[in-house]
């Protein structure tokens, strides 16, 4: 027991120490990546005389030989301190990510916590049913929520269930009740994903020779499917989670737009487009630490769910 | 087999109570108008009691509604040294006092009082009401004046100075922002708490002493904010009809009333204003139709043909959208003779059926051939510029025949037997829709009408397009240009060493006319309004014969307002949604 703590605290060293290289790395790669795109954060369908810009350039010190610029950012970054955006003066980076990253946490959550379940049973009962209309039912409905866009859905969704219907509001982030058909659209990618993998890994497990051991040993047909079939197929689906989590919690641009909801998803990609230097690191980092962060608790879970994984 | 269909059972009931659990009557108490108990009934009441609430006399104010919810874009910043946004001064124009206060265009005094302007035409004396921030600290004239100095002070960080600087010349304020005097010198200063002087270096004939936008801003506030001024409710301060009670970025901002204003009692009577960030195109719609808000100053083309035509409100802006042609040719003899040749120029012109393309392309834009057009106010502010002041301009159908015409001619002088021998001409643009859009259609044009098949169009993003047109890397391109409140205002991009003319500030004109810059000149300095526009009319039909901008259409915009609104006010030329005589009557 004491050597696999001791095993375990050096697997999490180890892991700590390569997670802080990675994050050197990103910030690294993405800060000069980002200097070389061509144009500046300044630069807008108004017009700005060249001189205007020499002196905006010279006022965020972007005019700064570029080694400069990144040991000054490098330091900020050590004390917590990602600046303030070039674009949106006044807003601190900080900020941004204080105030929009619990939206699209709170989204990407309710995503999960409705999809993953949902994904699950639609694979687990197209697996039992197989063959039968309940599967193909499943079927096409995992191949319309894989094919259709999830603009067309949430645009469906919105005519038919909010403005039709009076049963949910067309849009904004105010109450539970806003949230309901975001986290609906959103959880449909997750929802087909899930049912599609669950059936495959559960028609596969249905043939190995541990469940015939199971009903041999006259185990109820409730407790083979929960405790031996689900269990050992939902194994490999744990691989994507860290990755899938870090996503939805990171918002979503289409959807957050789509129903006005003050996430993260939209400084993403404006940030981006206007060469906005500052948010776009701040929020490249902040996903970075949240990836490696699910990715590591992840890895942790396998073995909490597979004995055979744990660190030896 | 029973134990196995209970399982499927439960598991079924277990997705069912998952799908539905969160769903139910939407019922959400903080809707804006899912509640008709509530605000029908208020409004009922105060209507079928006329004479209940007339009889409480004197002691009743003016109603503009509860609330008005509008989907807008959101302003970029609130500092408003550093803010370049029009949408930045939607919010200021609600939460700040000014000067003097436009409304459609005409500027009325607020915070002044009375003031007189000397013999010269040159000093403007300000004398103002005592009024407060709405946290009850007075407002002083050091505040207006601190408005303009801190976006000329070289160590703010303002992209405005220059624009100061040419429309209004105020004394030492170029050599102040040069770092080359001290601000004591500069002609913007507060004689005492409550009288603001500014002196200008020569009279400005467009500027007639109340036609100036300035709000207050507090040095203090503005030291003690640091890099954080204007990103918040927090960091700002309000001292106009609304206090900013919330910014939720990305999606809203609540404007509470501010009774401490002073005209609180006349103008802005609505009590709560809400602002929703303006964003898919079919939401904004949607939210429109199932009541959940009043307006929504946008309306997507693709929707205008849903809603009924009782709700929706034309807006024109002040802004022109032009094909810009680089007479510099990137360095190449052959590309400089082609672009600078006027018939070549006409020929593209000619060619282009700006009432179908508008039509097709950008359907709530109004077609132009000329420079200045409505809102621009001509021979009086009631008048406008396009009708006082006709020009000889190419046809808004176009005329291909005559496009032809030029272009043989174009063909002859510059030694070319056929268009095919033409050098191949990139069209510079920014890479969305909208914009490839345009770019397509307009090459279309010239290949149907004139057999132009050397025209390419350059897709860049925003930041990259812009820098490629300031360092003239371009031979073709897709503008658009604010034309200002006065005429000077575009006039002056146009002169020789102008913002829009010489972009690098090099020397490096794409456009330059003497008579032209002599006549704009002279224009400035005409105190006579009608006497300063056929100056300015002088003026532009010599950019529409000489300059390399061919201009195409001026933006204009569809808002849907509920029927129940009154008063809704847009202008372009102050740059506000103008709140100051609506009523909601829900």
């Amino acid at each position: 027991m004491a050597k696999e703590w001791f095993l375990l605290r050096k697997y999490i060293l180890q892991r700590l120490v390569i997670s802080v290289v990675t994050l050197w790395l990103i910030v690294t790669v993405c800060f000069f990546l980002l200097r070389l795109l061509p144009g500046n954060p300044f630069a807008s369908t108004t017009l700005m005389t060249q001189e205007t810009l020499d002196r905006m350039m010279a006022y965020y010190g972007l005019d700064q030989p570029l080694w400069k610029q990144y040991l000054t950012y490098m330091g900020n970054l050590l004390k917590g301190d990602f600046g303030y955006s070039l674009k949106y003066a006044g807003r601190s980076v900080n900020y941004v990510i204080a105030s929009t990253f619990p939206v699209s946490a709170q989204l990407g959550l309710q995503a999960l916590a409705f999809g993953i379940p949902t994904g699950l049973l639609l694979g687990i009962l197209a697996a039992k049913l197989r063959g039968r209309a309940a599967d193909a039912g499943i079927n096409v409905f995992v191949i319309i929520c894989t094919a259709v866009p999830t603009f067309i859905i949430a645009a469906l969704l919105q005519y038919f269930l909010a403005l039709k219907l009076e049963l949910f509001p067309v849009a904004q982030w105010k109450s539970f009740a806003y949230t309901i058909l975001p986290t609906i659209c959103l959880s449909l990618g997750t929802v087909s994903g899930y049912a599609r993998s669950m059936r495959t890994l559960m028609l596969e497990v249905d043939r190995q020779d541990f469940l015939k051991t199971a009903k041999a040993k006259g185990l109820g047909p409730a407790r083979i499917v929960v405790f031996h079939q689900i269990r050992n197929a939902i194994i490999p689906m744990i691989t994507n989670l860290g990755t899938e989590i870090a996503g939805m919690l990171m918002g979503s641009y289409v959807i957050e737009k789509i129903f006005s909801i003050p996430g993260m998803g939209a400084y993403f990609v404006d940030s981006i487009n206007g060469l906005d230097y500052t948010m776009v690191m701040g929020l490249v980092i902040f996903q970075a630490v949240i990836v490696i962060g699910a990715n590591f608790v992840v890895d942790l879970l396998y073995g909490v769910i597979d004995p055979r994984i744990r660190v030896r | 087999m029973t134990s196995k269909k209970r399982w499927l059972t439960c598991a079924v009931a277990a997705m069912m109570t998952l799908s539905f659990a969160a769903c139910g009557t939407y019922t959400d108490s903080t809707t804006v108008s899912d509640e008709p108990e509530s605000s029908a009934s208020e409004t009922a009441g105060s209507e079928e009691t006329p004479d209940a609430s007339s009889a409480e006399g004197e002691e009743e104010t003016a109603s503009g509604g509860d609330s008005f919810t509008i989907v807008a874009t959101q302003p970029n910043t609130l500092n408003m040294i550093q803010s370049q946004s029009n949408l930045d001064n939607y919010c200021f124009y609600l939460t700040q006092e000014m000067l003097f206060r436009p409304y459609d265009g005409v500027y009325s005094p607020e915070v002044v009082d009375t003031w007189e302007v000397d013999e010269t035409g040159t000093v403007y004396t300000y004398h103002l009401k005592e009024t407060n921030w709405s946290d009850g600290t007075p407002i002083t004239a050091d505040d207006f004046a601190y408005y303009f100095l801190a976006q000329l002070d070289p160590a703010m960080g303002s992209a405005n100075a220059t624009t100061l600087i040419t429309t209004y010349g105020f004394v030492n304020a170029e050599a102040y922002y040069n770092g080359e005097c001290d601000v004591s010198e500069v002609g913007i200063k507060a004689l005492d708490d409550y009288t603001l002087q500014l002196t200008l270096e020569e009279p400005k004939a467009d500027f007639d002493g109340t036609n100036i936008t300035c709000y207050p801003l507090d040095a203090d506030f503005v030291a003690e904010q640091g890099e954080a001024l204007g990103g918040t409710p927090e960091n700002y301060m309000c001292s106009g009809p609304y206090v900013l009670a919330d910014w939720t970025y990305g999606s809203s901002l609540t404007y509470e009333k501010n009774d401490q204003w002073l005209l609180a009692d006349e103008q802005f009577l609505v009590e709560t204003v809400t602002m929703l960030e303006a964003t898919d195109a079919n939401t904004s719609v949607s939210m429109f139709e199932s009541g959940e808000v009043d307006a929504v100053l946008s309306v997507d083309d693709d929707y205008l043909s849903i809603l009924p035509e009782e709700n929706l409100q034309y807006f024109v802006f002040n802004a022109l959208k032009a094909v810009q042609l680089n007479t510099l040719g990137q360095g190449d003899a052959e590309k400089i003779a082609l672009l600078s040749n006027e018939n070549f120029r006409f020929a593209l012109s000619y060619a282009l059926n700006r009432e179908a393309i508008v039509a097709a392309v950008t359907p709530t834009d109004t077609p132009v051939n000329r420079y200045l057009f409505a809102p621009m106010t001509g021979n009086s502010p009631e008048t406008l510029f396009e009708d006082d002041y006709a020009v000889e301009s190419v046809p808004l159908a176009g005329d291909a025949e005559q496009a032809k015409a030029y272009l043989q001619a174009a063909l002859d002088e510059l030694g070319y037997a056929s268009v095919d021998e033409l050098p191949a001409l990139s069209y510079l643009t920014f890479e969305n829709e909208a914009y490839r859009l345009m770019a397509e259609t307009l090459v279309d044009q010239w290949n149907q009408v004139l057999g132009l098949g050397n025209i390419t169009i350059d897709l860049k993003p925003i930041p990259d397009a812009i820098q490629s047109m300031m360092s003239y890397q371009y031979d073709i391109y897709y503008t658009s240009l604010g034309t200002g409140a006065v005429p000077s205002g575009f006039f002056n991009m146009w002169i020789t060493g102008g913002s829009a003319n010489d972009v690098a500030a090099n020397g490096s004109n794409i456009f330059s006319n003497e008579e032209f810059d002599a006549l704009v000149d002279e224009a400035q300095r005409t105190m006579d309004r009608e006497d300063r526009m056929a100056l300015y009319a002088q003026a532009e039909q010599i950019m529409i014969d000489e300059s390399p901008l061919i201009p195409i259409s001026t933006s204009g915009n569809y808002a849907a307002v509920a029927s129940y609104v009154d008063g809704f006010m847009y202008n372009s030329n102050d740059n506000a949604i103008e709140l100051n005589y609506l009523t909601v009557n829900k």
